[in-house]
């Protein structure tokens, strides 16, 4: 049982999904997504993430609430996948967490990113290669 | 932003059908275990532990009247997690909407 399937007409969806074409080169868009003085510009607070799998991400919003987490899988220029969860100074985290995927594709027009967050996800995976292992049918061509 | 905790334990109580099918019932009456097995082919055993799911997500409660044991809809956790859905888009609605200014430069 999926808690993010969205069988049975879209009746549950715990997922948010927002697609967005950007006027730049994935190179680019990948840049303003992982480099923390270009996060700055446009995420709001402050991040700094490492990513690479296994990399740590961090997240404190301007009204002080802090978000951290663990990078699952990392393709530059492709595709991003992380795990996070809110918490309290100090404090290794409460609640369960959520994934966050970034996926860039290439387009005339400069690069769409798409974004997913699911809920549902619980602690952190054990596995990051089962948690990252849904990727989109475009990004699994064989090798 | 609403508990992700509660959250989440809603999103998982609604990713059933059958579950799903027992909240479409109960917001008609409020009904027993029993009845909602007449109603929902499967057995009571399952009933009772899809209510069980459905109680932790706070989303059913059982009221005596009697011997019985009816159960009754509790929905406000299904609006917080409409909430959750509305508080994180807006979120990354406001944040792309940053990305696109700040890669146009």
């Amino acid at each position: 049982m999926s808690p993010s399937t969205c069988s049975e007409a879209g009746v549950v969806d715990d997922r948010i999904v927002r697609e967005v074409l950007l006027p730049a080169d994935r190179e680019e868009v990948w840049e303003a997504i992982t480099r923390p003085d270009r996060l700055a510009e446009w995420f709001g607070g402050r991040v700094e993430v490492d990513p690479v799998p296994r990399g740590r991400i961090e997240h404190r919003a301007p009204d002080g609430s802090v978000r951290r987490g663990t990078v699952l899988s990392a393709d530059r220029p492709l595709r991003m996948v992380f795990w996070w969860q809110a918490c309290e100074e100090d404090d290794p985290g409460r609640g369960d967490g959520t994934r966050v995927e970034f996926v860039l594709l290439e387009d005339p027009e400069g690069t769409l990113l798409t974004v997913t967050e699911t809920s549902s996800q619980g602690p952190l995976p054990s596995s990051l290669d089962a948690a990252s292992s849904v990727a989109p049918p475009l990004l699994v061509a064989p090798r | 932003m609403k508990d992700d905790r509660s959250v989440d334990a809603v999103f998982f109580a609604l990713s059933d059908p059958t579950r799903r099918e027992v909240i479409r019932r109960l917001t008609e009456r409020p009904v027993t275990a029993t009845e909602l097995s007449a109603q929902i082919p499967v057995s009571r055993q399952a009933i009772a532990k899809h209510l069980a799911v459905l109680g932790e997500a706070g989303l059913v409660e059982p009221e005596r009247s009697g011997r019985e044991v009816r159960f009754r809809l509790t929905p406000r956790p299904l609006g917080e997690a409409a909430s959750w859905i509305d508080d994180v888009g807006e979120v990354w609605d406001r944040r792309l909407g940053a990305l696109r200014r700040h890669l146009r430069g």
